[in-house]
């Protein structure tokens, strides 16, 4: 099956820190993509800016950001490829978000079979 | 007729749950397993009247199933994903028909899915009662206090959840399992519990589900024997069962200390002992399997007019040691004060964080009861005003009411 | 520049997909959207509905599982798209003709550029 994870944390907290310790939580990404990939589950993956960058578009027009969501934004994704559940939760749990923010895990649809 | 139906019935509850087990396993689909088992004992119920009981229900209602499968499989093809393995577990039920072999057990493995981490907590039990045992929603809903619709709307969402989420039909791997096996006991427990919080002073009320955690505790310690916990909440749910008719005299609530010992059920007190000294050989020492170590002592003070109040203070201080929670704390405090020493009993009330025990009926209970033992009646008085605000079943408003009268005549 | 498209749909649109009436027509306006939107996509999946969402996080090395999604709101994820266009403006255009614009909202996130990323 295939499962993406988003990746929610902090924006502000994450644009507050020295840009050392940017380096290596972006290192601790870059491990963790190898891991995916080496396990041959990573699919596809990419961190996202901040919102204030982003636009929220409903059919009435479009809105700037930033969004007044909830304390943790989107930052990034993957879509991996795992058996099942579990297995997608154990990978779920070593993503770096799932230790300072959380990780939302969502089977891909499979329409049509 | 009645004869047939008695079969089919009795079919029903023996194997329900393993037949369940078994073709949601092979279909990953809960859901689906439970229609075409539904539509097989309708089929038993109209053809077993004119046919006979068949030798072997349970194959019967297999290949019954199967064809129900089949046909369900063919009206969604078009959109699912599923029908393989529909096919693919009814050719399954077929060869274990026809080679007559036993169909494994996948009891348990159903149990871990109800009892998985990425199932809302609040719909496991009633997940497993009605998985496992063939329990209706309204029925679930009945015990759990909450409506009918409510309740069958998140049973049918957490059996989407499993498909459609891939909660795997495997035994959790090593890591993971005890925790896990910790879940599936919880749930169970639930059900149990459900029963004694709700207002269930009446006898024989229609919606106890104490019938059906005891099937379900049995069972653990037979699908899974190894696992000294199994054995230790079986011994509590027994102990606990075993008073049940000395707990309620004509409504009234009788705490443990003054009840009729001669009501207590031997039979059940025997087996709460034997699976108490199971889960002590497998090295049990989770918390059902102490909390049945209190229970038993209990037992034995109460038929032997042994003092075993320090050994029950001592397995409480284990218990808060190995489980700490709120209740554990306050069982331990009330056990103090029964062994003389109220005042420690107090001393550990109040190390309670305030926002932990400011709604708990059974913190401002106990400590109501150790004020009025420390001679604190003023306070005593107020701290039973509020336990009586907070509880729900009313013969232990009944009970505290009493309490409390006979203070104000101090 | 790469934009990631978040389609947000409420639970009516959710609904839809086991609707069996309605099943078509709702994936017919999906199809014909993607098929529009081709030349400019890179990736895009749909979702399976959010009552299939768990949620992990780690609190002291120790592993946090809950049923169903992180945000508590009545849109949801339900699919998206990674696209390539000029800028935010040609993307917002694109956004503005999702399905989910209409019922939900339809989210556009700017996917920084690697070397921009190492910055």
């Amino acid at each position: 099956m295939k499962y993406v994870f988003l990746l929610y944390s902090d924006e502000n907290v994450w644009d507050a820190k020295p840009s050392e310790e940017k380096g290596e939580i972006i290192n601790g990404y870059m491990a963790y993509t190898e891991a995916l990939t080496k396990a041959g589950a990573f699919i596809a993956g990419e961190p996202l800016d901040h919102t204030r960058n982003a636009r929220r578009v409903r059919s009435a027009g479009a809105e700037d950001g930033p969004f007044a969501d909830g304390k943790e934004q989107l930052g990034g994704f993957y879509m991996i490829e795992a058996d099942n559940l579990d297995t997608a939760l154990d990978w779920a749990a070593k993503c770096p978000a799932a230790s300072d923010g959380h990780v939302e895990v969502r089977p891909v649809w499979n329409i049509g079979g | 007729m009645t004869d047939a139906r008695a079969k089919a019935e009795e079919a029903a509850r023996a194997s329900y749950g393993r037949l369940l087990a078994w073709l949601s396993s092979r279909t990953h689909d809960v859901a689906a397993a439970e229609d075409a088992l539904a539509d097989a004992f309708k089929a038993a119920l109209e053809n077993w009247p004119k046919t006979g009981a068949p030798a072997s229900p349970e194959a019967w209602l297999l290949t019954a199933a199967r064809r129900k499968l089949i046909d369900a499989g063919r009206r969604r093809q078009t959109r699912e994903a599923g029908l393989p393995s529909l096919v693919l577990a009814a050719e399954e039920a077929e060869a274990a028909i026809t080679t007559n072999t036993d169909f494994p057990d996948e009891r348990l493995k159903l149990m871990f899915i109800c009892a998985h981490p990425a199932i809302d907590a609040a719909v496991r039990t009633p997940l497993m009662l009605q998985t496992v045992l063939g329990l209706d929603a309204a029925r679930i809903a009945s015990a759990f206090l909450v409506s009918p619709a409510g309740m069958g709307q998140r049973l049918v969402r957490a059996k989407k959840k499993i498909k459609a989420a891939g909660i795997p039909f495997e035994a959790p791997d090593a890591a993971n399992l005890e925790e896990r096996f910790d879940a599936v006991l919880d749930a169970v427990y639930a059900a149990f519990t459900a029963s004694w919080e709700g207002d269930h002073s009446q006898e024989g009320h229609p919606d106890d589900l104490v019938a059906e955690a005891m099937f379900l505790s049995r069972l653990l310690t037979q699908i899974a024997p190894r696992f000294g916990e199994a054995w230790g909440l079986l011994s509590l749910l027994c102990h606990v069962n075993a008073r049940r008719s000395a707990r309620f005299v004509e409504g009234v609530y009788i705490p443990l200390s003054e009840q009729n010992t001669s009501l207590w059920d031997r039979m059940l007190i025997a087996e709460a002992e034997a699976a108490l000294a199971k889960a002590w050989r497998l090295g049990g020492q989770g918390r059902y399997s102490l909390e049945a170590a209190i229970q038993s002592a209990h037992a034995a003070a109460g038929m032997t007019g042994r003092d075993l109040r320090e050994d029950i203070v001592i397995l409480y201080h284990r218990l808060c040691e190995t489980a700490p929670s709120v209740g554990a704390q306050a069982a331990r405090a009330a056990a103090l004060a029964h062994a003389g020493r109220p005042r420690e009993g107090l001393s550990i009330l109040e190390a309670i964080e305030t926002k932990r025990s400011k709604n708990y009926q059974t913190y401002w209970a106990v400590r109501a009861h150790l004020l009025s033992e420390c001679g604190r009646f003023a306070d005593a008085r107020e701290a039973y005003d509020i336990a009586i605000g907070l509880t729900e079943n009313s013969a232990t408003r009944a009970f505290l009411m009493k309490r409390r009268a006979a203070l104000a005549t101090l | 520049m790469q934009l990631l498209l978040l389609a947000n749909e409420p639970p009516e649109d959710f609904a839809l997909r086991e609707n069996k009436e309605k099943f078509d027509s709702y994936m017919g306006e999906w199809y014909a959207y993607s098929e529009k939107m081709k030349p400019v996509t890179r990736n895009s999946a749909a979702l399976e509905t959010p009552a299939a969402a768990t949620v992990v996080s780690v609190r002291n090395g120790k592993r946090q599982v809950e049923d169903g999604p992180y945000a508590d709101a009545k849109e949801q994820l339900g699919g998206f798209f990674i696209i390539d266009v000029l800028d935010l403006d040609a993307g917002a255009e694109w956004a503005a003709q999702c399905p989910a614009a209409k019922s939900g909202f339809v989210d556009v996130r700017v996917i920084p550029s690697h070397e921009e990323h190492a910055k």
